[in-house]
């Protein structure tokens, strides 16, 4: 997606950051995930962020269903904030 | 009196490119047309805190006994909604799920019928 609600998808800081050292590389994100957003390392066997940009804003659900919990999201209060401000300025007609 | 059958349509904030190919108030109106349940919603994602919240306030009551869910894979659904169900008592065997990504407008409304009918 380019554009998410009037504005540019790039612009929006939300995609999951993997923690590599909790990553057991059991694949679980990569078969949860079905909108690009991340790949598979052969060499250090674990679970990398390929196109952070393809990522649902708002979605967690890699996250939530991570069972080590190597997946984290922005702050939600923080990333609320910046979201009202970005759509209060942002968003087109 | 026989407990109430409920639909819940999920779509993962309408933004997901899975459910792109959906006409999402049309699946619930045709849904609706059909009266094969008692109610049907839509909620923008269910698996997050205030979904969560959703569903412990509606099931609470104890007045429904099916609930249908037609949404993400039917094993991430079981995984995400389980603290919700627990909490409130609602035997997880009475929700059913159904995996409506990337499906059309007929594809899921298809799909939710024959749930229904195979689980009634
Ligand atoms: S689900 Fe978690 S542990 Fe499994 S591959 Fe993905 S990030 Fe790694
Ligand atoms: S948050 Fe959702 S869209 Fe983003 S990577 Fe995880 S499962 Fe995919
Ligand atoms: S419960 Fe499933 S369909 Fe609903 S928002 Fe979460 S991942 Fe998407």
């Amino acid at each position: 997606m380019d554009m998410w609600r009037g504005i540019p998808r790039e612009e929006i800081p939300w995609f999951p950051t993997i923690d590599d050292s909790k990553c057991t590389g059991c694949g679980e994100c990569l078969s949860i995930c079905r909108n690009g957003v991340l790949g598979f390392d052969e060499s250090s066997r674990t679970a990398q962020v390929t196109n952070p940009y393809n990522c649902v804003v708002e979605c967690s659900t890699c996250a939530r269903l991570c069972p080590t919990e190597a997946i984290s999201f922005p702050d939600q209060a923080a990333f609320s904030e910046f979201i009202k401000q970005k759509l209060a300025t942002g968003e087109k007609p | 009196m026989a407990g109430k059958k409920g639909f819940i349509l999920c779509v993962c904030q309408g933004t997901c490119p899975s459910f792109s190919k959906m006409d999402i108030f049309g699946v619930l109106s045709d849904l609706r047309r059909e009266k094969l349940v008692d109610y049907v919603c839509l909620h923008p994602q269910l698996c997050v805190g205030d979904g969560e919240e959703f569903l412990k306030t509606l099931l609470s009551g104890g007045e429904t006994e099916k609930l249908y869910i037609a949404a993400c894979d039917p094993q991430m659904q079981s995984k995400m909604y389980r603290d919700a169900f627990e909490a409130v008592g609602f035997d997880k065997t009475h929700h059913l799920a159904l995996d409506i990504r990337n499906r059309t407008t007929e594809e899921a409304g298809a799909a939710i019928k024959e749930l229904i009918a195979d689980n009634p």
